[in-house]
């Protein structure tokens, strides 16, 4: 990933070219959802399994079997802070190593250009089609056409909006990720309607002076 | 141009003939591969022939214009395969007698072929009061003129 | 040139998808379902692909055959994917156009579909509105 321009030549018998497999990232984003939930639920059984033993290990041995598992509501959240983190540890540091050319920042709209451009093309390839804010700290930033999804699909009535859903957790991350990095605490929200479109809320959190 | 081999399965599918006319054309198999071969052949002959995804429908219009009820054309089985490296013709008789011949991916004219060596084998196999029927094809005149014929074939 | 059907067969030899473009058969016709028809394609391909091997050596690979009625068109990918197409018998190779599914359709919304399993039992994920859209109007650009 590199804002520098390829050069020619910049063919494979040249020793110095590197080049990465766009595909690599893709499949990075689609195996790190369900890795999640499975390393989640994982723990959840280590932690069910140990308790139940160190209390009370003789008195319902079959408990095992029947373990209480987290509740959707608690799993979601579990996974949604693993994927959340990831993207904002990732966030951080991309836009360390990408924003070293820029220009000083003037201001928070200015930030916000920076991600919707430069950051959305470095990890999406392509720039966010649509930025509106309420000038008071929130930001609405519409991709049309969000890479991550631009190749998700369901049967017809596969509920894909519902399934697409924890995709948007790492991107959340890496932008509030990159947000703190330039100086700018905040909540990122994402929703989808319809694929391939997704839709970023950011609401700035004014610093306390 | 050239003819790699010949084979013959008879109507239950047992081997009675096979011949090889060119070296290098074909991996060369024992005579029980043959036989294993001839036998899956036959089985996937009459599956080909099932799978036809055509519906079958009389010719309404045909038939009442002619006042004839045409039965259609039966399916046919597999009449002709390729690979990479070589090119395979399947004439099924009437009968049921299957003739293979195996020829590199360029030939042509394999119909022309073909018919030869059906009439050879009517005229030096079928003509011969040794040969018993639904047996293996022993008869060196069939032989010999199938030899000198592919060999001409080959040398075009 | 005109498009039977189309078949998918995983590496463990079941049938992910199938399709047909032609019209609904008549009940007089077809006694065989079409899951049937998936296992009598999958056995011929598959011995055909044997013999092919045997014969011609490991390096070789079975293309295609034609029957009076019919052609059926096969490519294997390295990964065991069978892809497998029935038309008229005056259409050319289908060699390319198979690996062209592979390529742009499979790989594309099959493989790098977030929302599909690895696996495709039962053709999970494999039918997906993408992958059927793309498909669909690949073939029909063909006809």
């Amino acid at each position: 990933m590199s804002f520098d321009p390829v050069m020619p030549p910049y063919n494979a018998s040249d020793p110095t070219a590197r080049f990465v497999a766009s595909s690599c990232l893709d499949f990075l984003f689609i195996e790190l959802v369900p890795m999640s939930y499975r390393i989640t639920n994982e723990l959840e059984e280590v932690v069910v399994a140990s308790s139940s033993s160190a209390a009370d290990a003789a008195s319902i041995p079959q408990s095992q079997g029947t373990v209480k598992k987290m509740d959707e509501e608690e799993e979601r959240e579990a996974v949604f802070w693993r994927l959340e983190g990831i993207g904002y540890r990732v966030g951080m540091g991309l836009v360390e190593r990408f924003s070293k050319d820029r220009p000083k920042f003037n201001d928070t709209l200015d930030v916000i250009k920076f991600l919707c451009k430069d950051l959305w093309t470095l990890v999406f390839r392509k720039q966010v089609d649509n930025l509106k804010t309420n000038h008071r700290g929130v930001y609405v930033l519409t991709d049309n056409a969000f890479r991550p999804f631009s190749r998700m699909s369901t049967e017809a009535g596969g509920q894909a909006v519902v399934k697409a859903q924890p995709f948007l957790w790492i991107p959340c991350g890496i932008v509030r990720g990159a947000l703190a990095a330039m100086g700018i605490q905040a909540t990122v929200q994402a929703e989808t309607s319809e694929l391939p479109g997704a839709v970023f809320q950011i609401k700035t959190i004014p610093a306390k002076s | 141009m050239t003819v790699f081999a010949l084979i013959i399965i008879n109507k239950a599918g047992g081997l009675i003939y096979h011949r090889t006319f060119h070296e290098g054309g074909l991996n060369k198999i024992s005579t029980n591969d043959y036989l294993v071969l001839a036998g899956t052949f036959h089985g996937v002959h009459a599956i080909t022939a099932r799978l036809n995804p055509i519906p079958q429908q009389i010719n309404r219009n045909s038939a009442s214009s002619a006042g004839i009820m045409t039965r259609p054309e039966p399916p046919s089985g597999l009449e002709v395969l390729e690979s990479e490296n070589f090119r395979l013709q399947c004439f099924s008789t009437l009968t049921g007698i299957k003739f293979l011949l195996f020829t590199d991916t360029t030939q042509t004219n394999v119909d022309l072929t073909m018919r030869r060596v059906y009439e050879m084998y009517t005229d030096y196999v079928m003509k011969n009061p040794f040969y018993q029927l639904e047996m293996p094809v022993r008869c060196e005149l069939f032989e010999r003129k199938l030899t000198s014929y592919i060999r001409e074939v080959n040398n075009r | 040139m005109v498009v039977y059907s189309f078949y998918i067969f995983d590496r463990h030899t079941e049938c992910i998808y199938q399709k047909s473009w032609l019209p609904p058969p008549s009940i007089q016709t077809t006694t065989t379902s079409s899951s049937d028809n998936a296992k009598l394609v999958f056995g011929t391909v598959f011995s055909l692909r044997n013999m092919v091997r045997k014969l011609g050596g490991e390096d070789d690979a079975f293309i295609s055959f034609r029957t009076a009625q019919y052609k059926l068109h096969y490519y294997e990918t390295a990964s065991s994917l069978r892809f497998v197409m029935l038309t008229d018998i005056s259409t050319l190779s289908m060699r390319n156009v198979l690996h062209q599914i592979y390529i742009n359709l499979w790989v594309e919304y099959v493989v790098k579909n977030p929302l599909s399993p690895v696996e495709h039992k039962g053709g999970e994920g494999v039918r997906n509105e993408l992958f059927e859209l793309g498909l669909d109007q690949f073939i029909r650009g063909l006809m």
